[in-house]
């Protein structure tokens, strides 16, 4: 009887403690998934980095649209966007930074096909830069739209040449002539017998590979992204003359160099070497130049990427996709179409954070030659480079994030020493092609 | 209505308490644990469906395949970082040690104790990810303290032959000692496990071993000298590279995690036991005329061992489960993932590639391995742990 009793009344605690469970998920369920409601007007959430423009951006498209309010969810980082789609709170536009994660979120159905919504917002997705094709398609789908890219440039710093007796370098420059310079522009002090860098030729990160696996006109994979092609002779050669910029010459700083010649405590990142004269170039893309503009002593101006027999740069851009689940289509492709609309290009090209994607010679203008910066005359540069630029390769058949660390565990060997350029290709390609084989038997390893 | 009976009120309070835990334990980790090893037999994204794949997930986990003629895991990192989960483990005993020789210090009946107990114990309360990014900079290459003090006494000892020769011998004889120290242990350990299975060394062999290896070591020494001499000097000239070279990331990871581990709860956890000895038995020993070595042995150290146990296993446990904030503030997990733990291979596999799938099946053998090292640890730990 008395077991009975208690067991009943553990039955009963169970019962009340699932019920206060299921009130407390539903509570939360709902009050996660209402959107602030505003009076008269729909409120659609753009999921994106929380960079100055947004809110200009915003106050613009509102101006247009009073019906519709957009709040700026900052950090559009693929976990975080996963788990508002899994939970069942979509964005209504969300930002992917990388033709890796638009393929990811493509090929997994998530984003809203915008080819049956193109007349009829007219979007004008043929105006925007060839180049741009990975951001904006997966399988003939439309899947996003970008609104402003920066192809990779050569940032240098004008009083450090002109010290040096150095004339500026040109936009055909090759890799050869930039080594030449880079050697002169490396100096070095002695303290206590010991050689220390105080300043370097120029700045290309231990992850920069794509500059030297197309500088011959090599590929990291076959056309049909089944074979990853790192051993081929082309490839061996980039690599070999990336190596010794840093193993050789030392016109480069290691890791360790970058971070103890980076002022005020600082990470040493390529950034900030540049912006306190530690480095007399490096390669970066547009975006830098919002804070460089802020450094007063710093003279600097832009020129292409130095390049071998095959003239090529890398491409960065990010493209808006709509989910399907997204709850405000119609508000949504509104404010698509307007992000691609002449006012909101020009507020870019005025930023100057990227180049507009629209291709209008207007907007070029305008992005060319901005009066608040009457230093930065040369911005024509960025987009005449998109001539030569293009995004990192990638096979469908690996995982992008398998690739990479096989690729910077293989890197790191070669700038330890312990393995030669050439030996690092091979290993990349033998390990790579393994994984790749390894996927292609069993596609659960695929997403 | 039926009034409630005093007993049934008192009751009811206490589950009213005991339900907002019971509920958190219910939403965040029974469910979660349970939903985890569902997980390790699917394939899931998140973006889709989780579908059953069966022991796949397990099988390109741990399993191998031939390629070319040799094994080949099916998982060409995952046993990587198993080793090096495991040899970061290697700080375990050295930090149990230091807590403990730290604890027989701060026991001691002095004036601002209390003082000398609060420094040791401050990293502990310091923020993690501060403390790693100094550790960053000590390590730094160029710039770091650690190589500007050993570039220093580098410096000053090379400058001059004789104090050059004489501190190499020093280092040599260090280096010797230590070497022997570990032969001691090695052979101590043999002769241990020897008398389990009954079998009794023969009287003097332990001390013929240990003079042999000792005097082949300061030959060896001897031999090397010059070679010694050499390494020594590019040593103090030209400092490692810390966090930036495979052979040296583990150690220094190891060396950090012991300058915050020593002084830390476990050094709180040695002093209560210290402090839980019952001060008779040392006065009996006294009178049986024991000294402090004896005493630490006889009394002390069977006093301590239920704590001593207590903190391997959870040290044991901690360190499978470790290495993630080192990854991610310190090292990323390089310089050719030499400090990626399973730990981190797990956030990767499952927030990077959204593999969930995959990640529990990480997850669920790392269970697996805690689960069986625990469950040694405490058969073994119980013959050796005295319980008063």
């Amino acid at each position: 009887m008395e077991y009975e009793s208690k067991l009943s009344r553990l039955i009963s605690i169970l019962g009340i403690a699932f019920g206060a469970l299921a009130t407390i998920s539903i509570g939360v369920y709902l009050v996660a998934t209402i959107n602030p409601r505003i009076p008269g007007k729909t409120v659609i959430r753009w999921v994106v980095d929380p960079n100055p423009i947004r809110k200009e951006q915003i106050k613009l498209f509102e101006s247009k649209y009073r019906n519709i309010h957009v709040i700026n969810d900052p950090g559009a980082e693929p976990q975080r966007l996963l788990t508002q789609l899994a939970g069942g709170v979509p964005p209504d536009v969300m930002a992917l930074y990388n033709p890796q994660t638009i393929r990811l979120f493509a090929k997994n159905d998530v984003l809203l096909d915008l080819r049956p919504y193109v007349k009829k917002y007219k979007l004008p997705i043929e105006k925007l830069y060839p180049g741009l094709k990975p951001y904006i398609y997966y399988e003939n789908k439309i899947v996003g739209v970008p609104e402003n890219c920066g192809p990779y440039v050569l940032f240098y710093n004008k009083r450090m040449f002109r010290e040096a007796g150095i004339p500026y370098p040109k936009p055909d420059w090759t890799w050869d002539e930039c080594l030449e310079v880079a050697k002169k522009l490396t100096k070095y002090q002695v303290v206590g017998g010991r050689k220390v860098p105080i300043q370097k030729g120029i700045y290309v990160g231990t992850h920069d590979w794509w500059f030297f696996i197309w500088m011959y006109g090599g590929h990291l994979y076959s056309p049909d992204g089944k074979r990853c092609i790192m051993n081929d002779e082309k490839v061996k050669k980039g690599i070999r003359f990336w190596a010794d910029l840093r193993l050789k010459h030392h016109v480069t700083p290691t890791p360790s160099e970058a971070q103890s010649m980076a002022p005020t405590g600082g990470w040493g990142t390529d950034a900030l070497l540049f912006r306190e004269s530690k480095v007399a170039m490096m390669v970066s893309g547009r975006w830098l130049c919002i804070q460089y503009r802020e450094q007063k002593d710093l003279e600097w101006d832009v020129t292409s990427v130095p390049h071998g027999p095959n003239r090529v740069t890398l491409l960065a851009s990010k493209c808006y996709s709509i989910p399907k689940t997204s709850r405000h289509r119609h508000e949504a492709l509104i404010f698509i179409k307007h992000l691609l609309s002449k006012e909101n290009q020009l507020l870019v090209a005025n930023y100057g954070d990227g180049i507009p994607t629209l291709q209008d010679p207007e907007i070029e203008k305008a992005f060319a030659y901005n009066p608040k910066y009457p230093n930065e005359r040369n911005n024509l540069l960025h987009i005449q480079e998109m001539k030569y630029a293009r995004v990192s390769e990638s096979s469908p058949y690996i995982n992008v994030l398998d690739q990479d660390a096989i690729m910077a565990r293989e890197f790191d060997k070669m700038w330890l020493g312990e393995q030669s350029p050439d030996k690092t290709c091979d290993e990349i390609a033998r390990q790579i092609n393994a994984v790749i084989r390894r996927n292609l038997a069993n596609p659960n390893f695929l997403d | 209505m039926r009034r409630l009976s005093y007993k049934t009120k008192e009751a009811l309070a206490a589950y009213a308490f005991l339900a907002p835990n019971f509920l958190g334990f219910l939403a965040f980790t029974s469910i979660p644990v349970v939903v985890s090893f569902v997980m390790a037999f699917t394939h899931w994204n998140i973006f889709k469906q989780p579908f059953w794949v069966g022991l796949e997930n397990f099988k390109n986990l741990l399993w191998f395949h031939r390629e070319g003629g040799r094994l080949v895991p099916n998982d060409p990192f995952f046993w990587q970082y198993v080793y090096n989960t495991v040899y970061l483990m290697a700080g375990i005993p050295i930090g149990m040690a230091g807590s403990l020789i730290v604890a027989l210090m701060m026991n001691q009946r002095m004036r601002g104790i209390v003082v000398f107990r609060t420094i040791y114990f401050l990293p502990t309360v310091c923020s993690g990810v501060a403390l790693l990014i100094l550790w960053k900079y000590l390590y730094n290459s160029d710039i770091g303290l650690i190589n500007k003090t050993i570039r220093l006494v580098g410096a000053f000892i090379f400058a001059k032959k004789p104090v050059a020769i004489g501190a190499t011998v020093f280092a040599a004889l260090i280096f010797g000692v230590v070497v022997i120290g570990l032969i001691a242990a090695l052979l101590a350990f043999l002769q241990w496990l020897s008398e389990k299975i009954r079998f009794t060394w023969p009287e003097g062999l332990f001390r013929a071993l240990m003079f042999a290896s000792g005097a082949c070591i300061f030959i060896l020494i001897g031999i090397y000298g010059r070679a010694f001499y050499n390494a020594l000097s590019m040593f103090f000239a030209e400092p490692p590279d810390w966090l930036g070279t495979v052979q040296w990331a583990k150690p220094s990871l190891i060396l950090m995690s012991l300058w915050g581990g020593l002084g830390g709860y476990n050094m709180i956890l040695y002093l209560a036991a210290l402090q839980g000895v019952p001060s008779s038995y040392y006065e009996a020993a006294e009178i049986d005329g024991a000294g402090p070595w004896q005493k630490f042995w006889a009394v002390t150290w069977p006093m301590i061992s239920p704590t001593t146990f207590f903190i391997l296993v959870m040290s044991i446990i901690g360190g499978f489960q470790g290495g993630f904030m080192i990854a991610n503030v310190m090292t990323g997990g390089g310089p050719a993932g030499s400090t990626t733990t399973i730990e981190y291979y797990l956030y990767q596999t499952a927030f990077e590639k959204f593999n969930m799938g995959y990640a529990c099946s990480i997850a669920w053998f790392l269970f697996a391995v805690i689960l069986v090292i625990t469950l040694l640890t405490w058969k073994l730990g119980g013959k050796v742990v005295t319980y008063e």
